[in-house]
Parts: C-alpha cells; structure tokens; sequence
C-alpha cells in the first residue's frame, strides 16, 4: 500500500476501506496504548481504552473535519475523553496529591523502585504528579505530540501547556531525587 | 527577556531536532543555551524520551486491528442498506389490486406512525423531563407536586422530574444532571422547586428553580436553540444565565447572593437588571436595590478583631447593618465572612456565617491592573507572589483571576495559588461564541453597560481593526501604488512616513498591533523596532506593557503599600537538587 496522508485514509475509511482504516489503527495504536497506558498505569486497561478509541473512530470518522482538522490530534482527543470516561464509570480517581502522598510513602516506595530510571520507575514517579502536569508530559515525551497538539487535546492554551511542562518536570524530577532515581545519560 | 517556560520549550525543540544536549550546552552560536537548571530539565526529558516504551502484544494488535476493520463495515451498512430502500419502487400493474390495497394500509399506517413520531418529537426526548439524582450524602427528600405527597428519600441514580421538590438536610448534598449534562450541586439545607424541567431534541434546555432556601451551584452547558433558558428564582430576584458556572446561595426571607465563577449571569429584580461576569458577585434583598457587581472576597479563620472593621485572618472587612451576620460572634471565634470588594477598594461584607472547618483561608477575584517582578496588583491589592505560588500562564492585564492567598506577618498578602477565570478578562460568557441563536428571554443582550467599568485607558489589547487577509496584505505590500487608509491614518498621527507604517504592516502586523507599538513606544521612549521586536519574541501585549511600566503607576494605590523584604525572584518554582548518580 502507498503511503498516504492522514486526510486521504480517512476518506477512504469513509468510503468503506477496511485497508485505509487498518493502516489508521497500525499507525496510531502504539502512541495510543502508551499515552493510556502511562495514564492508567495498567497494561490491559490501556489495552481496552486503545480498542475503544479506535472503534470510535470508524464509528465517529464521518464527524472528523478532513480540510482543516489534525487527525492525531483528533484521535488523542478521543483517547483523552475515554480515560476520563473510564475514570468516571470505576470511581477511582487517578490523582495522587504530591505533598501529601511522598512523605508518607517514600520508604516503601524507595525499596521498590530501581536507582535507574526504568519505564516502571517513571509509570510511579508520574503518579506521584498533578494530573494535568503529568498528561502532558506522557503526551509530549512518550507520545511525542509537539506542544501546540498537546493543548488542542487537553484543551488548553500553548502558554498554559508549556508552564504544565514546565512544572511537571519539575515535580517529576523531585520524586525521582527523593528515590534517589538516577536519569543521567 | 523569555518566559522559562518558553526557554525550556525551545530548548527541547532543539533536541527533538536530533541535537544532542552536549551540544545545546557548548555550542556558543546557539540562539540559547541552557542554565543548569534547564540542562537538569533536559536530561529527564532525554531520559524520558529514550526509555523502553512498553507495547501491546501483537496478538492483541492482529485482533484489535481485525475488530476496527469489521466495525467499520458495520458503520458503513446501514447506509448502504438505507440507500437501497430509498430507490425507486415499481409501477403497480392493472392486476395487482390486491398490492394496491396492502400498499393502501401501509400508507395509513405510515401515517399513523408519523403524527405518533411527531407527538413524541414535539414532546422532546423522554430524559428532558427529569433529572439524574446523584452523589447523595446525608438526608436527601423529594415531595411531587401532588398536595398531598409525602417526602421520599433519594438515593444516587433516583430521578426528580417537574414540579418535584426537593431539600436536604444539615450535612447533606446532592447533584441534579440534566439530559444534555449540565449540572446543579445542592449544598446543605437546600429546599428547591424544580418548577420548569423540559428540553428538545437539539439538546436544548428549559430549567428553571424556585429556589427557597440553601447554596447551589449550577455548571451550564452552553444552551442551544431559540427557547432555552435556564434560571433561578429566589424569593427576592431571578437569575438567569447562557452557559456557566455560577452559585446561589438563599437566607430564608433575608437576602440572597448570586455569585459567577466563569461567564456571565444576569440577575433581575422587578425592574431593574445588572450582569455579573466572571469572579464577581452581588446581593438581592427584599425591598432594596439591586448591588452594582463586584468582585468577591471570602475570609475563614479566626476573629481577631471587632471594632470599626472586623478582621479575620489578617483580612479586615467592613460589616454594615445590612451584613447577614448568623451568629452573635465573639473575638476568637471561628468565622466565614463573604462580600465584595467594592471600586474604592473596601471589601464589604455580605455574609458572616459559622464555619464547617477551621483551616484558615482567604480569597479574593479580581482583574489584573498591574503585574511586577514578584507582585502582581489585582484591583486595588497587591498580592505577593513566592516560590510556593502556583498559577499557569502569563499573567495579561486585564485578565480576571481567582487567588488564595495568606497574610503574613508583615501584612503582606501572598498568593498560594491563582486561577485564570477569564482569559480575556471582559466577562466573556461560556456560551457568547459557541450559541449562535439567542434566548427568548434569558439571555441578556450584549450591552457596554453590562459590567463595571473596566478601566478601558489601561487595557493593553491592540484596537479592534480586523485582521488583514492575505489578500488585503497582497494588495497593498506588492508595489501597488494605491494607499491605505489606515496607513494614511497613522503615519498623520505619528507623524511618520506612510511608507514606514506600510514597513510595518507588510511585516504581517494589523493596524491596531502598529498603533498600539507607536503609542507605547511613545509613552515608554523604547523604540518601535525594540517593541516589535520583544512581540516577535513571543511576549504577549500585557507582558509587554508590564516590562515598559512596571510599576503600577496608572492603577488606584494599593490598599496594602507592598513592602519588598527580598529580592525579586528569579523563578516562581523551588529548585530542586540535582539527583545524586
């Protein structure tokens, strides 16, 4: 199959091709289940989440405006909608406050988690962070959308999205001093 | 002068490029290069960005892969299978009467079906007509409007529909969810009448409360179609709104207070009318004029002080007579005062009430008329800002913002945390741009009355001229010999030539951006290219304006004289130590 534009799959998805929108799902599921993954912190949770996502996305392709919408950052929209759905249906809130949950847990925590940094130290570490700091670092640095696709999917400005970078890693890198986590090159 | 939040983002540009951060670090022709701190930012990216990513076993990618590729043929049938059924059918043949006949029935049955789908389309859709009880805490009754009916318990997932009524007790709460999902919280002590509850197929929306006593709150989703509305009446005035979020709180045949976190809220009182916006709050009361809007202050913690003024946690508020005070308070007993802070600066009190808990806490709204290196001046106060204070963005004058904050011993106020209510800092509603069609009634019309004045002299935002397309750019930047008017205008007005606003404005700046630079190049005495200059660098007008005047000389003094016990602070956030390798 050639390779072909984001705008010109969706067309032919639309027009019934089971090829275009299996090369939509090859292309995007990976950022996908890792942006879920690293919000939910559960492997076949964020495995359900990314099936869901892009079901609704052949059901709801017919709404994506092809001229002048981005598809990725439609599809991360939806991604972003889902978990807080997902959220909203279990109850469970993802949000671990920073000052108080540390303090209380860094002993347990520090015999844990390895002196390296590994994909489970940084899963724990963006735990311990503000919600709205920690999506955009998942979706900046492991989804590796660039800054003005992070705010249309979190819908917020540039300027406020480069401040929750910011302070994310900020607080992130906090957390990791505290486990004594190293992250050098 | 670059915001670190910027430095940071094209620090990391650089390395998505492929650079490497040694050489971000020592290359000396690089646009920027990062101080430690940053460099300690950039590793973690690098770390983050190099990391093993987990992945979705292939087997479960083959099976995903396959459903989407069969849920899409399932979207796609039923069209196909309702293009089939919309072609055309054959002629009737002079011998099938018995077709005619059936066909005959099926038609008056179509029929039947029609005037039947069009009762239930004008009804609107069945969820319109109630609402979704949830999030039950304590003792939650509702009665029908049945006279005889008795008080039932609700439990989350129950539903209330018109005409209900419904209170809770001491200590309990619930919400109210419509069908198109706006939302109304019920504090304690609420008793409510839910006297319109209605909707349309286009999610559009009636509701309206008859709300006797208790706080509530109210998240409005943008309301649609022509005869949406949705209000609150209290026994001494009517609320309505377009989309937003706003409280209401009743004293039983005292007084109520309306008060608007985002958007904008009219309030109704026989005659008269006024309009909240964001943050700002106003008091109806039986018999007396409706208060002009103010922005709002809340105050918990101890009495410390009685006399001419009160004061609470370091606050100090005027009470009048017609300040509701609940309690015969005593100094040293814990309070929550609530008012407004009135154009001369005097927060007033509305309301004074006995806590539910006994952290202390202050809190004010306000616009932005001044921000300083560590200060920011919201109103008439200046608030401090230290390495604990958490905001996002860039502060812009003019905007409104929400701001907890404590009094330190010095008497000055700091800020623990901001929150941007309106970016734009005009009361713009939720809904203004995203509800083409007004209300019938409970939608105010846009007028320049509808909020307190907000000092225009010292708003920063460029004049309102459109912004050129590229075909009005094409025109006059292409050698073309005709002028354009506002060209002309500006160059008279500056006295410059025509040809240098031209300069300008084929640089891709609007007119009003141009006029905007040259008056402030003039007040400030830096030159224009410097202005456009820090504008191309990515600073907003306000941040702009607030470098060429940074102290808050044009704004009323502030209450509380800032008193700098520190340097300024290079950054708002605390360092952290490098992580020990």
């Amino acid at each position: 199959m050639p390779v072909f534009e984001d705008q010109e799959l969706v067309l032919r998805a639309r027009q019934g091709s089971e090829i275009a929108a299996g090369e939509l799902y090859e292309r995007y599921h990976q950022q996908i289940f890792r942006y879920v993954y690293y919000r939910t912190g559960n492997q076949g949770v964020a495995e359900d989440i990314t099936s869901e996502v892009f079901l609704k996305m052949v059901q709801k392709i017919s709404d994506f405006q092809v001229k002048n919408g981005n598809f990725q950052g439609w599809l991360f929209r939806i991604a972003h909608n889902s978990i807080i759905d997902y959220y909203r249906k279990t109850q469970v809130h993802p949000e671990v406050p920073i000052n108080e949950d540390l303090t209380r847990d860094t002993e347990s925590v520090l015999s844990e988690v390895s002196k390296k940094m590994t994909e489970e130290t940084l899963l724990k570490g963006l735990q311990k962070i503000n919600e709205d700091q920690r999506s955009v670092i998942i979706l900046r640095f492991i989804a590796g959308l660039p800054i003005a696709q992070v705010a249309g999917t979190l819908n917020k400005s540039e300027d406020a999205v480069k401040g929750l970078q910011r302070r994310g890693l900020l607080a992130l890198r906090e957390v990791l001093d505290r486990w004594e986590v190293s992250y050098d090159a | 002068m670059m915001r670190k939040e910027d430095l940071l983002e094209q620090l990391i540009a650089e390395i998505e490029k492929g650079q490497s951060l040694d050489s971000i670090s020592s290359n000396p022709s690089s646009a920027v290069t990062p101080e430690e701190d940053e460099r300690q930012l950039l590793e973690l990216v690098c770390a983050i960005r190099n990391l093993d990513q987990p992945q979705m076993c292939s087997e479960t990618v083959d099976l995903q892969k396959r459903a989407v590729m069969n849920e899409l043929q399932k979207s796609i049938q039923p069209r196909s299978e309702q293009n089939r059924v919309s072609g055309k059918s054959a002629p009737v043949s002079g011998r099938g009467w018995r077709w005619v006949w059936a066909g005959a029935f099926a038609a008056l049955a179509l029929f039947a079906v029609l005037v039947g789908g069009a009762g239930i389309w004008l009804a609107g859709p069945r969820d319109a007509h109630r609402a979704t009880v949830v999030d039950v805490t304590g003792v939650v009754e509702v009665a029908s409007s049945n006279a005889n009916a008795e008080w039932v318990l609700l439990e989350d997932g129950d539903v209330v529909k018109e005409g209900d009524r419904v209170r809770t007790f001491t200590d309990s709460g619930a919400a109210l969810v419509f069908f198109e999902g706006s939302r109304t919280v019920l504090g304690e002590d609420v008793d409510l009448v839910l006297s319109t509850l209605d909707g349309g197929w286009n999610k559009s929306l009636k509701i309206s409360f008859n709300q006797l006593a208790g706080e509530t709150h109210h998240s409005v989703i943008p309301l649609r179609g022509q005869k949406s509305f949705f209000g609150v009446v209290t026994p001494f005035g009517q609320v309505n709104v377009h989309g937003t979020l706003f409280g209401v709180n009743v004293d039983r045949d005292k007084q109520a207070m309306v008060s608007v976190d985002t958007g904008k809220v009219q309030v109704v009182q026989d005659n008269a009318q006024v309009y909240l916006t964001s943050g700002q709050a106003t008091t109806v009361r039986k018999g007396q004029a409706l208060e002009k809007p103010a922005y709002q202050f809340s105050v918990l913690g101890r009495l410390t002080s009685m006399e001419e003024q009160w004061t609470v946690a370091g606050v100090q508020f005027t009470v009048t007579p017609n300040t509701l005070v609940l309690q015969d308070f005593q100094l040293g007993d814990p309070v929550l005062a609530r008012g407004r802070i009135l154009e001369d600066g005097t927060f007033l009190a509305d309301r004074i009430d006995i806590p539910k808990n006994k952290h202390e806490k202050a809190k004010l709204t306000g616009e932005v008329t001044a921000v300083g290196s560590d200060y920011w001046v919201i109103g008439n106060t200046t608030i401090w800002l230290d390495e604990e204070t958490e905001f996002e963005g860039a502060p812009v004058i003019g905007n409104v913002v929400s701001v907890n904050f404590v009094v330190l011993g010095d008497q000055r106020w700091v800020a623990k945390e901001i929150e941007l209510l309106d970016e734009d800092g005009k009361g713009k509603a939720v809904g203004d741009t995203e509800t083409p069609e007004g209300t019938d009634t409970a939608t105010p019309e846009e007028t320049s009355t509808l909020t307190p004045s907000p000092e225009q002299t010292e708003t920063v935002v460029p004049s309102d001229t459109p912004v050129p397309t590229e075909e009005v750019f094409e025109y006059y930047c292409t050698g073309n010999t005709d002028h354009h008017p506002d060209g002309i205008k500006l160059s008279e007005k500056y006295n410059v030539s025509y040809q240098e606003i031209m300069g300008w404005f084929c640089k891709k700046n609007g007119f009003g951006e141009i006029d905007l630079v040259y008056t402030l190049s003039q007040e400030s005495g830096m030159s224009v290219e410097e202005i456009f200059a820090l504008r191309e660098s990515g600073m907003g007008w306000g941040q702009i304006k607030a470098l060429l005047d940074p102290k808050p000389t044009k704004v009323p003094k502030p209450t509380k004289e800032p008193k700098p016990t520190k340097e300024p602070k290079e950054e708002l956030i605390k360092p952290t130590k490098k992580p020990k390798k």
